[in-house]
């Protein structure tokens, strides 16, 4: 033991003599700092993702005026067709054929599919609505109205797919803005019927998001998850909020509170089928609602009453929002892009750090053999083995070290550009777990650190094999930086092969990121993993994080133990 | 004396190359072995299977009592060597490259670091980078660390190598101090064989792989055709090598140069009474003991020949190094 401690002495002399380490643990600084500033400028520069439903105001303004660029060309240019089968349809004895506009006709609105994705839903139906308002001043409201459904039921079938992806904070902001509400009331102002249906459908839709039958065999997988999922943290923190929000009144806070309350029992650990069921139930009526609306029979049909409605938006509502929050996964006050820029800013430093490992893995043993220094290592009295373990005692020590650079360099990049330190909230092994946001950060770290220790081990390992820095670390480069993207191209051409599927899944690239597979549901950019989660899929690349960490320990264990293997048997000539 | 060093029966191959050939040697302690040989012969890779460089392809390697393949901490513990250059952390001083060998070694204080540095003779310059050393100074410097922990055996592969004059001398007598007073065996290599032959107890002489001959100095040097022997400058050349001759006919049988040579089979002269005439200054070499030189001096006065002087004259390990590889011209 002391001569290995001796060894590794050696190495740590040998590192921190070495100018080229000091500059990379400078440059992870440096870059850290850069891409903090360049979050914070761009942020300055009016974009605002922080959540706050005024900043969306201007936004909604500009939306508008995109839209009513679309609206001219639709009118100038719109298709015959179009304005035949809308013809058609107002002639006609007001039901909707869908079918025929979808299938039997091929037809798609060309101002539907004018409208960029991120504005068609939810402003894009309302904005079309007004254009049909504008374009048959003199339709029936009847028929105006479904005439809407179809509208929005094709721009709904484009938009439901991107329902989780990166604009849902946005889109939730945006209906929770005041403007949104005025531009609401103004388009529904002579369809009070319409108005009502429009927010049950918004309602149906937005629960669509986790409605089993959306996605059909998934119900009780869902089931499952909703039952396993703690998120009484997550609901503490809903409902301080909601007490400290002084925009709300009493009666509207105890309202909130109670459809926290709701929640909570709806998805706490013992969720009862019996609560599933009332929930479902709600979902069925909806559903059905929809579909006698949708027949022209709404008045035949049972309405609800102005509390029903307002009751279940609210509680739905939360529901939407607790989905997006999960799958931005921030409570309290920091918002998903708040935790994309940590993530961000960690991969910046963790990226540099990868490329300084595989240096340091490269060279460590391969140097020494090309310079002859390894002479003086190889005359000491210590068996072989100690001193390849010193070695890989120093790379070990030097990931460390780089990730508390990084640890470090965000809790002053945070501290500096004002990100915040507000608690993070990630569901985790079914349950909901609130953490500090510098434990969080020092944990996403070290978990993000696997795929540069991984190729640290990687060129450790093709050091001791080809004896050649140059060669180790340009292998080493190319196979985790370039291999990994190819993999992950491979992937995805083969998204339905089942050999690809299984095969990439041993893969490495198919299993870094672990601190991705940890706090699946935290971070913004990951917010597709709720699907994957739903869908059986646990995190991203196909293996549950258990497996994952199984898999990169075996490769590590594999590298290392070839490095040793190599060093302790090969001659040194 | 007890033997620092054993190697039995060493054998290495480099593919089916075969490198060293069921090599034999010892290094007894106090004494300092040269181990010589042709450009290839195997020097450098039997030093490297002996330090653990290089594993061994059969036979064994003894260090001071331990087995290297079993007791490999403690047998190179006993070791100090300098392997082919002297290659160290460059961009280290030569202090710090001293001080984390020293790290490896038990026992090993800073006051034993400062006592091999100014051995060596490099206090001025250890503390600067090793890039900005001479070889000569990456020499001393090697010289140090292999020093350092008081090895009782030490190994130098070519330690002459970028030495000037005084440093050649220095080392010598480094070598020579730490071998007669401390009792360390040394077995160093060295195509310096002038500079062996002032340093060495005893030579190896190593040729393709094969060990063909291990012995005194002394030994070896008469083994070569004409040995050593006393240069006669006469009035009479003829009549000078007329009457040794004849003095050693009745005293001791003569060989000649080529009866010498065809006594060795493997090409090795052996040393024998003989005597013959330097054609270049007229002047005899007799090939004889120290103890005939009165009564032939006595023998050529009472035969009336002038006699100018009586030198000695020796060979040189080179002669013999180039008789025994078969290399060198024997003298008859």
């Amino acid at each position: 033991m002391r001569k290995f401690s001796a060894l590794y002495r050696n190495e740590i002399t040998k590192v921190v003599h070495k100018p080229l380490y000091i500059v990379f643990a400078a440059l992870t600084v440096v870059s850290m700092l850069f891409a903090g500033l360049v979050l914070k400028l761009d942020i300055s520069a009016g974009y605002s993702d922080n959540g706050d439903p005024q900043m969306y105001d201007t936004e909604i303004e500009n939306l508008e005026n995109d839209l009513k660029i679309y609206v001219e060309d639709f009118k100038q240019n719109a298709s015959g067709m179009e304005k035949t089968l809308v013809q058609e349809y107002l002639n006609g004895d007001g039901t909707v054929d869908g079918e025929r506009y979808n299938n039997e006709l091929g037809y798609n609105f060309s101002l539907v599919e004018s409208i960029p994705d991120s504005l068609a839903w939810p402003l894009g139906r309302i904005e079309y609505l007004k254009v049909l308002k504008e374009y048959f001043p003199d339709s029936q409201e009847k028929n105006l109205f479904n005439l809407g459904i179809v509208g929005i039921s094709t721009l709904d079938s484009s938009s439901k797919l991107h329902f989780f992806n990166d604009t849902a904070t946005r889109l939730s902001a945006i209906m929770a803005s005041e403007r949104y509400e005025q531009i609401k009331a103004d388009v529904f102002k002579d369809c009070p019927h319409a108005l009502e249906y429009f927010d049950i459908y918004t309602i149906d839709l937005t629960t669509r998001g986790i409605a089993p039958e959306t996605y059909p065999g998934e119900k009780e997988k869902l089931k499952e998850i909703l039952r396993e999922a703690d998120f009484s943290v997550y609901i503490d923190v809903m409902n301080e909020q909601v007490k400290k929000d002084e925009s709300l009144t009493e009666e509207q806070k105890r309202i909130k509170l109670e459809s926290n309350d709701l929640l909570r029992k709806a998805y706490r650990n013992n969720m009862s089928q019996q609560s599933w069921d009332e929930l479902n139930e709600k979902l069925n009526m909806l559903s059905n609602y929809k579909i006698q609306l949708n027949a022209g029979k709404a008045d035949s049909g049972r309405k609800f009453t102005a509390d029903e409605i307002r009751k279940l938006e609210l509680q739905i509502s939360e529901i939407t929002l607790g989905i997006s929050k999960r799958a931005s996964g921030f409570g309290g006050n920091q918002t998903g892009e708040e935790a994309s820029r940590v993530g961000m800013i960690a991969s910046v430093g963790a990226s540099i750090a990868q490329i300084a490992l595989i240096m340091l893995g490269g060279m460590i043993i391969a140097e020494e053999i090309q310079t002859g220094s390894i002479k003086t290592l190889i005359i000491a009295p210590v068996k072989r083995r100690k001193i390849v373990g010193a070695k890989f005692a120093m790379l070990v020590t030097f990931a460390l070290v780089e990730a508390l650079i990084v640890f470090l360099t965000l809790m002053l990049v945070c501290a500096v550009f004002g990100f915040g330190f507000a608690k993070h909230v990630f569901v985790l092994g079914g349950s909901a777990h609130a953490m500090n946001t510098v434990l969080f950060s020092l944990l996403y770290i070290l978990l993000s650190f696997s795929e540069a220790f991984f190729a640290g081990c990687f060129a450790f390992m093709l050091s001791a094999l080809f004896r050649n820095a140059g060669a180790a670390i340009a292998l080493s480069m190319v196979g985790t930086f370039v291999l990994g993207e190819s993999v992950n191209a491979i992937r995805l051409m083969g998204e339905d092969s089942i050999i690809i599927k299984h095969l990439y899944e041993v893969l490495p690239p198919a299993n870094f990121q672990l601190q991705e597979k940890v706090f699946a549901t935290t971070l913004q950019s990951e917010s597709t993993n709720f699907f994957a989660i739903l869908n059986g899929n646990f995190g991203i690349n196909g293996n549950s994080l258990t497996v994952s960490a199984i898999y990169v320990a075996v490769f590590i264990v594999l590298f290392v133990f070839t490095a040793f293997q190599s060093f302790n048997k090969r001659d040194i000539k | 004396m007890e033997n620092v060093l054993t190697v039995s029966n060493l054998n290495k191959y480099f593919g089916r190359r075969k490198i060293l050939d069921n090599i034999n040697l010892e290094v007894k302690a106090g004494e300092v072995m040269g181990f010589i040989g042709p450009n290839g012969a195997g020097k450098t890779t039997a030093i490297k299977v002996i330090l653990g460089f290089l594993s061994d392809d059969g036979g064994s390697v003894n260090i001071c009592g331990y087995d290297l393949k079993k007791d490999y901490e403690n047998a190179l513990g006993c070791a100090g060597g300098i392997v082919e250059n002297p290659d160290m952390y460059k961009q280290f001083s030569g202090m710090l490259n001293l001080e984390m060998y020293a790290r490896t070694h038990e026992g090993v204080t800073k006051e034993r670091i400062n006592e091999v540095v100014k051995l060596v003779g490099l206090e001025n310059r250890i503390n600067d980078k090793v890039k900005k050393y001479s070889l000569g100074m990456k020499q001393r410097l090697g010289v140090a660390m292999a020093l350092l922990h008081n090895p009782k055996l030490l190994i130098l592969d070519e330690p002459m190598n970028g030495l000037d004059p005084a440093g050649i001398k220095e080392l010598r007598d480094i070598v020579t101090t730490l071998a007669h007073e401390n009792g360390v065996g040394v077995l160093i290599s060295s195509h310096q064989l002038a500079e062996m032959q002032n340093m060495c107890d005893r030579a190896a002489i190593i040729v393709s792989g094969r060990i063909i001959c291990e012995d005194t100095l002394e030994a070896l040097n008469r083994r070569v055709a004409g040995g050593n022997g006393y240069v006669f400058e006469t009035g009479n050349p003829m009549k000078t090598i007329a009457v040794i001759k004849k003095y050693l006919a009745e005293n001791q049988p003569v060989k000649t140069a080529e009866a010498a040579q065809n006594d060795n089979g493997n090409g090795a002269a052996t040393a024998g009474p003989s005597a013959q005439c330097n054609p270049d200054d007229g002047s005899v070499l007799a090939q004889i003991e120290t103890k005939d030189v009165p009564a032939i001096v006595r023998a050529l006065v009472t035969e009336g020949v002038d006699v100018f002087a009586v030198r000695k004259t020796e060979n040189s390990l080179e002669d013999a190094f180039i008789a025994i590889t078969g290399g060198g011209n024997t003298v008859a």
